[in-house]
């Protein structure tokens, strides 16, 4: 493929090929660069010219669908949004995202993450539900602010491959589930912090973090899920004060 | 025909090292470490109180070894530790915004810049009533 | 293999799939719903969408005017019984998205607020920041949730709607994560799988958008509608094709040329960037042509240049342009107007539906971009398409739920007989194919001839040509091999199944293209440079037959809105 003279990268993928062997192992794959290539591409290059059998989840190639997420060189990454030429090392490591079962090569199992984030209970819960004809539920820009930064969230798994909490038990509620639990409990419409709290402030819960905050590190859209923690173990906290002290107070 | 397959998913087992990978996983297992320490300590000052109850002689005793120089060492590393745990847990205060300014919480650096203020002030105040003057 | 049974199976979870799988869980408790989709409902392509969702919310505002903007956009050639149905129900829909919690941006008063947007007179385009599809695909994922009666099926790639006795029964999926083929019975189906971007090189669309439920339903004996419609969003960046939102034109953003003037005054001095989508990106390509673009690696291109905007209505307004701008053109628009050029961006034909969204093959519905009711015409309007998702979807949910109450339950039997075929056209044939054809290969190679051929600029020849190459194509996708033998996971399989359904798309937009002897909206024939209303005012058909495309008419429904010269 490659005219002599064209400079080449050389990658080294770990690979799971579960009908071959029960163990993963690593292949090294050398591809022409170009100097505005992001790991994706490189990864795109391999299957269409080199191994079709390459197996990676993709789509959007923007940085907005999540799917993209390995550990490139132990980090945590959207491989669309990095580009080669900001890789020091050589070979350029790839290796599925960490603490998650590896399905085959690149691709892992998020199925835990499905669970707990229907367990965050990430909708709009109401006691009283306004008939739409009568229109939107008010809400000032300071009151959008409040919320707008845990609502980034695209679910792509780079916080839960960050943590370490969440790498030693797989029952821990973990980053981004947490996050939106947050964006829920922050947003002016919603009544339902009294169930949301309850389902998030458990032993596996928010309790877990040690706020290592790694989660906040490589997160894309700076969502900030080590804070978004923290924030709720105040929330639960203080709900928890309030109910021991003023036992008969509306909460 | 049908094609059934069954694949087991590939769970990685975690290094004992996995820490050393990352300078802020380090900076985390010091943390969770310092805890050891700052236990540690409590139960020096309750050695400190139990000599102090055995009388003069026990007391002078208890001083003696204090300022060892071995004992001196170790006081030394669980001042650090006490100081990395400190700095790390002011450092987290800011992620819990109490008031916002015009919509938007204080800024980090203010809010632990501040924290850290009071702290180190506090501090002080107590070493001028334990010692008075500086 | 298994056998599983829904009420409503909906292929596809994007927008339009979500809102009808919650459309329908709303109408009936006791129906069940399956959402099967190829990837996880928030990685569906809705999610890339930034500029907004257009409804009547304000009091300057009217239906009539969203009305008669969506009809002149399309160049006469949408419904406009079905626009005026559409412009009544999306205002209650962005509520509803409203309460469902979608963080619409507001005004100070705490009202939706709105922006302005191509070919819409007056500001009506609601918007959450320049993420509107991100925040309305996660709004409706995560509220979809709370709805025990949706089930989903992540990861499930339908590669058939079962069919019998001239009914939609079901559909035959692979689940990738055990590599078997799942018969799904079902007494509706509702396609929502979006549109086909990745038929051309240079587009938008993310991978996944490979036009699977058209082909589906195109299989299923529904007929495809006016595919020849293709619209190139005039601002993408060169290289990658990644979409710079129309959003940065509404919010004030300049498009210019290397000598750094506002070329648009001399194409459509009215609107200027605010005019469609069609003229502006026909505009950008004369400019090059006449060599007042920018020379760049990926070749010539314009500026948009949003400088005098400033950092904060930037930051505040625009903030995903800015983060891509940086991210993959290396330039900070506060600084530097971003490098674009025109790209494929949607396509307005799609399965044939009427407002209800039937496709006229009974049990079987289809909404969003796939589908094509026609509201869109000729030439889709900026932040119509996330409101049709809406509208559309919630329809379809319903009609669905309707039907699906109003059938006997489907019996195994003939469910599992109609797999049995699939799966020995999978497993038996495809997987196990050796062929001396690279699948990548005959991929790009079809991506090329669409660019090149059924562009924004086509001709009789070119489309001869595209049509005979796409055909060769199909020939020697016969002879694609699929290296990855193991039936779990294996993307290969799914993306040569995505060929598969992409190679059909193309000949059926190549066709319908060459059928249409005039230019109208996006559809630009050189060699017929005028809009033709006395012979084509109509859509066009496209019906598969044993052997091949059959073309048909359907007449324009005209309601208050008599066509007139479309000038901006």
């Amino acid at each position: 493929m490659a005219d002599r003279g064209t400079k080449m990268i050389k990658l080294r993928i770990s690979r799971y090929r579960p009908e071959r062997s029960g163990e993963p192992f690593d292949q090294e794959f050398t591809i022409p660069y170009r100097d505005d290539m992001v790991v994706l591409d490189a990864l795109n290059y391999i299957k269409d010219h080199i191994d079709p059998t390459l197996t990676y989840r993709w789509s959007c190639r923007m940085g907005i669908c999540g799917s993209c997420g390995a550990n490139v060189d132990g980090t945590p990454k959207l491989t669309c949004a990095l580009y080669l030429r900001d890789l020091k090392k050589r070979p350029v490591l790839i290796e599925p995202l960490a603490n998650f079962a590896v399905l085959k090569d690149l691709v892992v199992d998020i199925e835990p993450f499905m669970e707990k984030l229907e367990a965050a209970k990430p909708y709009i819960i109401r006691k009283d539900e306004r008939p739409i004809e009568r229109g939107e539920y008010r809400q000032t820009p300071e009151e959008l602010e409040l919320y707008r930064q845990q609502s980034l969230c695209i679910n792509c798994m780079l916080c839960y491959s960050a943590c370490p909490v969440y790498g030693h038990d797989e029952k821990f509620l973990g980053p981004a589930a947490s996050a939106l639990a947050l964006r829920y409990e922050l947003d002016s419409r919603d009544q339902g912090s009294e169930e949301r709290l309850a389902a998030v402030a458990t032993e596996h819960g928010i309790w877990q973090c040690t706020f290592v905050g790694e989660c906040s590190v490589v997160c894309p859209k700076h969502v900030d899920p080590a804070g978004a923690i923290q924030q709720l173990k105040a929330l639960a906290a203080t709900r928890l004060m309030k109910a021991m002290l003023l036992p008969l107070a509306p909460r | 025909m049908a094609v059934e397959t069954v694949r087991k998913p590939y769970v990685r087992q975690r290094s004992a090292w996995w820490w050393t990978k990352n300078p802020r996983y380090v900076l985390f297992q010091f943390r969770e470490l310092s805890s050891v320490f700052v236990v540690l300590y409590a139960f020096l000052v309750l050695w400190q109180l139990w000599a102090l109850r055995g009388g003069s002689d026990a007391y002078y005793a208890f001083l003696v070894m204090w300022y060892s120089r071995p004992m001196m060492a170790l006081n030394a590393v669980i001042l650090a530790f006490a100081i990395l745990h400190s700095v790390t847990w002011f450092a987290l205060t800011a992620k819990v915004p109490l008031f916002r300014i015009k919509g938007r919480p204080p800024p980090a650096a203010l809010v632990i810049g501040a924290s850290l203020a009071i702290w180190v002030a506090l501090s002080l105040l107590i070493v001028k009533l334990l010692y008075g003057g500086f | 293999m298994e056998r599983l049974a829904y009420d409503i199976v909906i292929v596809g979870g994007g927008a339009a799939g979500l809102r009808a799988a919650i459309a329908a869980a709303e109408t009936s408790r006791s129906l069940r719903i399956a959402i099967v989709s190829k990837v996880y409902p928030m990685r569906s392509h809705t999610v890339s969408a930034e500029g907004g969702t257009a409804a009547v919310l304000r009091d300057y505002d009217s239906f009539d005017g969203h009305g008669f903007d969506t009809v002149k956009g399309s160049d006469f050639l949408a419904d406009q019984d079905a626009v005026e149905f559409f412009v009544r129900r999306a205002p209650p829909e962005v509520i509803q998205m409203e309460h469902w919690g979608c963080p619409w941006s507001r005004d100070p008063d705490g009202r939706i607020a709105v922006r302005a947007f191509g070919g819409m007179t007056v500001k009506r385009t609601v918007f959450a920041a320049d993420k509107v599809g991100f925040h309305m695909l996660h709004t409706l994922f995560q509220t979809s949730l709370k709805y025990e009666n949706i089930e989903r099926l992540d990861e499930w790639f339908v590669t058939q709607i079962l069919a019998e006795g001239g009914k939609a029964v079901g559909v035959a999926a692979l689940e990738l994560r055990s590599g078997t083929l799942h018969a799904i019975a079902a007494k509706a189906v509702v396609i929502a799988t979006g549109g086909a971007g990745r038929v051309y090189e240079f587009t938008t669309n993310g991978a996944i958008k490979t036009g699977d439920g058209m082909a589906l339903a195109l299989r299923a004996a529904a007929p495809l509608k006016d595919m020849e419609f293709l619209q190139f969003h005039p601002t993408c960046l060169p290289g990658t094709g990644i979409l710079i939102t129309e959003a940065a034109r509404g919010e004030g953003g300049y498009l210019i040329n290397n000598k750094g003037e506002r070329f648009l005054k001399k194409y459509v001095p009215e609107k200027m960037e605010l005019g469609p989508r069609d003229i502006l990106s026909r505009s950008i390509l004369q400019e090059i042509r006449e060599g007042r673009g920018f020379q760049g690696p990926y070749g010539q291109y314009v500026g948009l240049d949003l400088r005098h905007l400033g950092e904060d209505v930037i930051n505040k307004k625009l903030p995903m342009v800015r983060e891509l701008a940086e991210e993959y053109a290396g330039v900070d628009p506060v600084h530097e107007p971003i490098p674009v050029r025109p790209g494929q961006h949607y396509i307005m034909g799609g399965v044939h539906t009427d407002v209800r969204g039937s496709t006229g093959v009974p049990g079987l519905f289809a909404a969003g971009e796939a589908a094509c009711v026609s509201i869109n015409g000729a030439n889709r309007l900026g932040s119509n398409s996330l409101s049709e998702c809406l509208v559309f979807g919630g329809e379809a949910g319903r009609s669905a739920a309707a039907y699906a109450i109003s059938q006997p339950a489907v019996g195994s039997n003939p469910i599992s007989g109609l797999v049995k075929a699939e799966e020995a056209r999978i497993f038996d044939g495809l997987l196990k194919r050796e062929g001396g054809e690279n699948l990548a290969e005959v991929r790009s190679d079809m991506q090329h001839t669409m660019e090149e051929n059924v562009g924004i600029y086509r001709n009789g020849d070119s489309l001869e040509k595209a049509l005979a190459h796409v055909r060769e194509l199909r020939r020697r996708y016969e002879r694609v091999g699929v290296r990855d033998k193991d039936p779990f996971f294996n993307t290969e399989l799914t993306t040569t199944l995505e060929l598969d359904f992409m190679l059909d798309l193309a000949e059926a937009i190549a066709n319908a293209a060459l059928l249409r002897r005039e230019s109208r909206g996006a559809h630009s024939r050189t060699d017929y440079p005028k809009r033709d209303d006395a012979n084509f005012l109509h859509h066009s058909m496209a019906f598969r037959t044993a052997t091949g495309l059959r073309f048909d008419k359907l007449p324009v429904k005209i309601t208050k809105w008599q066509p007139a010269a479309r000038v901006y």
